[in-house]
């Protein structure tokens, strides 16, 4: 290669890797994958700015992703809703520095969101599903969390929706205060139900896991960690997965009560997305095989 | 650090209520209670001790298994270090657990109803196993003093404060909304819908009393029940469904309140009773309660079970008694005749005034005498008594043997054949 065609080839690569860096300088990166639930995730980004608290909304940038919604059957039963015509009110919430972005095929959740955390370049990410509704602060005070560099993942406290009747509990309950595993090593949403303010539920502390549905994590240890494991397929345990993979680096994984939010439990289904097929029998025996020796009960520590 | 193993499901047992009592009053006098519940499913609580979900199919796989972590745990220094193990459940889950408690090496203070007697050799060896044998009747103690066991009687407790009685304003309206009149007779019964309780029996009394009184019966039961009673068949049977209303199990405590609120008299026909709450409740909340005369329900109904003086509720006679698969201890029949009479002695004494003073009164008395503060200083006691015990050394864990039903070659008996040839 000669001098000026390696030059030019220097000259090209500048551009292009300020073009791959399109949130250089920037703080977090906030990852919403959708797929079918475009009014639940027009809310959701609705939600970030008062979730940012004091943190400066020009060190964020929100990454969307529709992981392959196919064409919709419009209510009069005849004419298709396109993809595209389903985003519109998403783009709309999007700030011009916020990305939208769309795969023709989709990806499964583990696949979707690895996609997604790639387009930035952020130290932080926040892995945010369409169905979470994150409160006010809620994003700072996970921030704030990641001040201590022992942390490798931060989960919130999710509630079940004011209006949502659960069979754990009525509106306005626990929906999610951190993942914990019974004696048969079995995870499950420990305190599911409880009310928002009791002194266990508000508990800062270490846990085993969180959920996926909002988890925030560090940029470095996703790309060590090879982001969500795509043997689970279209989703379920990847998330548990993860954070198994976080404490085997030595890094710890908080839940943050002062962070909340409420969570509409498969909202994505709830709004007619065809997301069928969770094979949860094949992942847990995934995530035990994979697991087996970090694998312990642990219920006793929040209950 | 306590490990206390119950019923804990919050849909509604004996058990369940002398549990939560029990852990509170340990909680009360320092301990620190961690509560393997079974049936808990993580349910809120504010309760000042802990709970564990227990998966009531699998309990007795994973309650030795939450054990013996915990003593690992305890031995890590993770949590503190456990002092004894306070189990309280039916004698053949007791059986299981000590099955394995010994091996594990921890004092074990039992607590237990003896519904009926006497009391067969074999549960007399599992409550000899105990570190502390404390049975819930006076009834019960005899029979293991019968038996050579020894034990003692823990008074469990009832809150009289939540179980109240009604105000008269409160009553008559309550009535009024359930739809009943003053010249009703409204009976309540609590009772499992199973074989002990006798459900049969009490619609025949109320068929029977129904004869001269306009008889309202409301059953709080498991109305879907697959060993129990069809309960509308039956009462389609026995000519009584437009005098029968039913409940189900697990009523919130105010729901149950205003049926003992209701309610005239409280009837439980069972055949055996280790201790039966629900007696102690209707006391409490003034109504009166008309019972077979047997095994440990005598002595809610005298204050002197021996020389029957005292009396502070209505005892029906029994009919017959059958020896039960249930440790071969007897079954009392209720005769259903002496229910009715009963019920009729009670309408009387209730129209010419005197079923206050001669029942109900003595009976909420003897209600208000059942404290828990008692129940827990003697639960307390008995768990620092077995601390200072020694422990039991733990057995080696017997490996290797091949179960005798498997097929193993048998060697070939020479003087045997020897015999057969001559």
């Amino acid at each position: 290669m000669s001098k000026r065609s390696r030059r030019r080839n220097r000259q090209r690569n500048k551009p292009q890797q300020k073009k791959q860096t399109p949130s250089a300088g920037t703080l977090l990166d906030i990852c919403v994958p959708i797929y079918g639930e475009f009014g639940l995730a027009r809310k959701a980004i609705e939600h970030i700015s008062g979730a940012l608290g004091g943190l400066n909304p020009d060190h964020v940038r929100v990454y969307a992703l529709d992981n392959g919604t196919p064409d919709w059957i419009a209510e009069d039963g005849e004419s298709k809703v396109t993809p595209e015509e389903m985003a519109a009110p998403v783009k709309e919430v999007m700030r011009s520095v916020d990305k939208y972005f769309r795969v023709d095929i989709n990806e499964g959740y583990p696949g979707g969101v690895n996609n997604l955390v790639s387009k930035g370049r952020s130290p932080l990410v926040l892995i945010l599903t369409a169905d979470v509704f994150l409160q006010e602060g809620a994003i700072e005070a996970m921030v704030r969390s990641m001040d201590d560099p022992t942390v490798g993942v931060v989960g919130v406290k999710l509630l079940f929706p004011l209006d949502m009747e659960s069979p754990h509990g009525p509106g306005g309950t626990v929906q999610h205060a951190g993942v914990a595993f019974d004696i048969r090593g079995k995870p499950y949403h420990v305190l599911i139900g409880w009310s928002t303010d009791h002194e266990k539920v508000n508990v800062r502390r270490d846990m085993a896991a969180v959920t996926g549905a909002c988890l925030m994590t560090r940029r470095n240890l996703w790309n060590e960690i090879g982001g969500f494991d795509r043997r689970y397929g279209i989703g379920t345990f990847e998330d548990m997965d993860y954070c198994f993979s976080i404490r085997s680096l030595g890094k710890r994984v908080l839940y943050e009560p002062n962070a909340w939010g409420f969570h509409l439990v498969s909202g994505a289904r709830l709004q007619g997305a065809n997301q069928s097929g969770f094979n949860l029998p094949m992942n847990e025996t995934v995530f035990r095989g994979k697991w087996a020796q970090m694998l312990a009960w642990d219920e006793w520590r929040y209950l | 650090m306590i490990i206390f193993v119950s019923d804990f499901d919050l849909r509604g047992s004996g058990y369940m209520n002398i549990a939560i009592a029990a852990c509170n009053q340990l909680a009360k006098h320092g301990h620190e209670v961690t509560a393997l519940g079974i049936g808990y499913t993580g349910n809120e609580h504010n309760w000042d001790f802990q709970i564990l979900p227990v998966n009531t199919r699998q309990a007795f796989v994973h309650i030795p298994a939450m054990i013996q972590n915990m003593k690992a745990l305890s031995a890590g220094g993770q949590i503190p270090s456990i002092e004894a193990l306070v189990v309280a459940l039916d004698i053949p889950m007791q059986e299981r657990i000590l099955s394995f408690e010994q091996r594990a090496g921890i004092p074990y203070v039992g607590i237990f109803p003896i519904e009926s007697g006497p009391l067969c050799q074999s549960w007399a060896n599992v409550l000899g196993l105990m570190s502390k044998a404390l049975v819930i009747s006076k009834f019960g103690l005899d029979q293991m003093s019968e038996a050579g066991v020894p034990g003692a009687y823990i008074p469990i407790g009832l809150d009289t404060e939540a179980w109240r009685r009604p105000t008269k304003k409160e009553r008559a309206k309550l009535r009024e909304s359930m739809g009943f009149t003053d010249d009703q007779l409204v009976v309540l019964t609590v009772a499992d819908n199973q074989e002990r309780k006798n459900l049969s029996a009490g619609m025949d009394i109320i068929a029977e009393a129904s004869k001269e009184i306009d008889v309202q019966w409301m059953l709080v039961t498991r109305i879907f029940s697959q060993v129990g009673w069809k309960l509308d068949d039956m009462a389609i049977e026995k000519g009584i469904m437009d005098r029968f209303m039913k409940f189900e199990r697990g009523q919130s405590f105010d729901r149950l309140w205003t049926l003992y609120a209701c309610a005239d008299a409280f009837l439980l026909p069972s055949k055996a009773e280790g201790l039966c709450m629900p007696i102690v409740e209707a006391m409490a909340a003034g109504v009166p309660v008309l019972a077979t005369d047997c095994t440990a329900v005598t002595e809610h109904l005298f204050e002197n079970r021996e020389t029957r003086e005292g009396g502070r509720g209505f005892p029906m006679e029994t009919a017959f008694v059958h020896q039960d698969p249930w440790g071969n201890s007897m079954r009392h029949y209720v005769d259903f005749e002496s229910g009715a009479r009963q019920l009729a002695e009670l309408w009387e004494m209730k129209k010419d005034g005197s079923l206050e003073d001669e029942i109900i009164k003595p009976a909420r008395a003897y209600a208000e005498s059942r404290t828990w503060d008692k129940c827990g200083a003697m639960l307390d006691e008995a768990i620092r008594e077995v601390m200072l015990k020694p422990e039991p050394v733990p057995l080696a864990p017997i490996a290797g043997v091949i179960p005798p039903t498997i097929p193993q070659i048998i060697p070939i008996q020479e003087e045997d054949l020897d015999e057969q040839e001559e």
